[in-house]
């Protein structure tokens, strides 16, 4: 009854100051220059991915051997494949396979990391300790490397894949969640909100979890740009996304046999890997800098 | 020093049974029976018993791991299923091929990163300051079976200077060896150097910013001198740790770049066990890659702790 009474009398001040302010943080952001394009460049590649049915002028997936390898041009903006198909239709399609891989990997590793690394960073002890030795574990790997493990167990496919770089992921957030949890549960909210009788889940969710989110959001972003290069890299190698579903990668790949007389082949899906993982890169570091409490007012 | 040794050490002890419990997972967590998967088509009953009993898996899994484990510490990591031959052996084999291509990528990046790194922090905020971090974050996001293809359609294929493929040892023949790694050495290095140059950047601008520099400028000392005799020598030291990762890391990016450079080097024997489902050869290369990881890891907590006695004392 008292404590109710407590929780009445004074609201816990849920270190409100802590957290990134929107539009603060948004102005901060499109004050940079690259940030900007980096935002710009992922949205336009949202859009291509959901318009693709609209925007693709072929299928993906026909086979048109009347027009084999044909050079860009006015029929076919970036010309065809060895097997006749639309190479920009194929790319706006990989758009898609990029970025559902980007963002459903790093939703594993984010959703798995940022919770052991709440509980472990939270509640300390033993619990901690095996959290901790089990991430160093998986940071003992070269992440390609773990992820190649994982798919060669799993076997070749694109959710494989995915599921492989969402592991690889997990240790990240789960160091970066923990240590950021170590440094806030000793501060005086958290002291307040358990003088006031709140459960662990409720400390943990309500007044930990909001605190650790800005980092979490920098971290992500740079993990979208890794997770993109990874299933491209899987697929590149036969791992990932396979024929004919679009991959970037893929392409790629298939492209390198007729390198000499069609290098379009391989320029397109390559620049499109590229400049996506590039414009996360820039977003990430633009946000690192909109979130970095050094540089508030 | 040598308490931090011990601490450190013993640190690495659990970390590297975490590490051999994952490899060990990677052939108990394929879907369905792993001899099945292993022989294929082929798989005959008695071929498939013969098997499971080599590879011990008829036996209960603690007993499996344990026995697995002191094996890979013997350096016995059991025998291909492909071609019988033994899996240290296939490894040894291959082994100077990827050291060869991490040595020289290694070279290569340290070579461009840090005068470029130097660079951008005396002259920051100019136009060189912002090419060479454009020129970072591009080698960042570039993959690199995009920059290997691209250098081989300008170099091998249009101009025709460099091979596209293959690999001729560099004791056999020097010249013919340094041609054959100078693409891949490119492509894998790019990364690091990215990477490496950032850091010496931001490191050496850190330190340009501290009293003792202000005293040394005020004192009369060279601008040139202040900056390699004074700055460098401090904002190297966690350029040190990061060139530590990297190599660790590069074995790791080795796998595409020897693919892609049809290199016999250790990452190649990774990717086509992969697809010949040879699990011994999987599990062997994967734990050698990550107990390197660890090992360089170690080495250059060392010798950080060596160069910063801070570290040694926190």
């Amino acid at each position: 009854m008292a404590i109710e009474a407590g929780r009445r009398s004074f609201p816990l001040p849920v270190a409100a100051s802590a957290r990134p302010r929107t539009p603060l943080v948004l102005t901060r952001l499109l004050r940079g220059h690259l940030a900007k394009v980096g935002a710009g460049v992922i949205l336009a590649l949202i859009l291509a991915a959901m318009f693709a049915p609209r925007l693709a002028p072929y299928d993906p997936t026909e086979q048109r051997l009347e027009d084999m390898v044909r050079p860009p041009g006015q029929v076919h903006l970036l010309g065809t494949d060895d097997l006749g198909r639309d190479i920009l239709s194929r790319l706006l399609y990989g758009a898609r396979v990029s970025l559902v891989v980007g963002v459903l990997s790093v939703g594993i590793s984010l959703l798995i990391g940022v919770s052991l690394g709440l509980v472990g960073g939270y509640r300390g002890g033993w619990l901690d300790e095996v959290i901790m030795r089990l991430m160093d574990g998986l940071l003992a790997f070269p992440a390609l490397v773990l992820a190649l493990a994982i798919t060669a167990a799993l076997g070749p496919s694109l959710s494989n894949a995915m599921i492989a770089i969402g592991i690889v992921g997990i240790p990240g957030f789960a160091r970066l969640v923990r240590g950021q949890v170590l440094s806030i549960r000793a501060q005086e909210f958290v002291e307040a909100a358990r003088a006031a009788g709140l459960g662990d889940r409720r400390i943990i969710l309500r007044h930990i979890a909001p605190n650790v989110l800005a980092p979490i959001i920098v971290h992500a972003s740079l993990r979208i740009a890794f997770a993109v290069l990874a299933e491209a890299s899987l697929s590149f190698l036969g791992l990932g996304a396979q024929p004919p579903t679009p991959s970037w990668g893929s392409m790629l790949n298939a492209g390198r046999e007729y390198l000499e007389m069609a290098p379009w082949l391989c320029i397109a899906p390559g620049a499109a890997i590229f400049i996506t993982t590039l414009s996360f890169n820039f977003l990430g570091d633009g946000l690192r800098d909109a979130l970095d409490p050094r540089l508030k007012f | 020093m040598f308490a931090y040794l011990i601490r450190r050490l013993g640190t690495t002890v659990p970390v590297l049974v975490v590490v051999s419990l994952i490899v060990f997972s990677i052939i108990h967590l394929t879907p369905g029976d792993p001899v099945a998967i292993m022989l294929r088509e082929e798989a005959d009953p008695a071929a498939a018993a013969a098997l499971r009993k080599s590879l011990g898996l008829d036996r209960p899994l603690p007993i499996q791991y344990l026995t697995w484990v002191g094996r890979a510490a013997r350096g016995e990591l059991g025998r291909s299923i492909r071609t019988n031959q033994p899996v240290a052996e296939a490894i040894l084999e291959r082994l100077p091929v990827t050291l060869s291509l991490a040595g020289a990528s290694t070279l290569l990046a340290l070579a461009v990163a840090l005068p470029a790194g130097i660079l951008s922090a005396v002259r920051r905020n100019s136009v060189a300051d912002v090419a060479g971090t454009l020129a970072a974050l591009s080698g960042i996001s570039l993959p690199n079976f995009w920059l290997a293809t691209l250098l081989i359609f300008l170099f091998s294929v249009k101009l025709g200077w460099l091979p596209p493929l293959g690999y001729v040892s560099p004791a056999k023949d020097l010249w013919a060896g340094l041609r054959s790694l100078i693409l891949p050495a490119i492509t894998l290095g790019a990364a690091m150097a990215a990477v490496i140059m950032r850091m010496t950047r931001s490191s050496l601008l850190e330190v340009l910013q501290l009293d003792f520099i202000r005293t040394a400028r005020a004192k009369g000392v060279l601008e040139r001198l202040i900056i390699l005799r004074h700055a460098l020598r401090n904002a190297l030291i966690p350029v040190v740790t990061v060139v530590g990762l990297q190599a660790g890391a590069l074995l790791g990016g080795a796998i595409i770049t020897e693919t892609i450079f049809a290199l016999p080097g250790v990452g190649r024997l990774l990717v086509d066990a992969i697809f010949q489902r040879d699990f011994p050869i999987v599990q062997g290369v994967v734990l050698l890659l990550a107990v390197n990881f660890l090992l360089v890891n170690l080495v250059v907590d060392i010798v950080y702790a060596c160069l910063d006695p801070r570290i040694r004392y926190g």
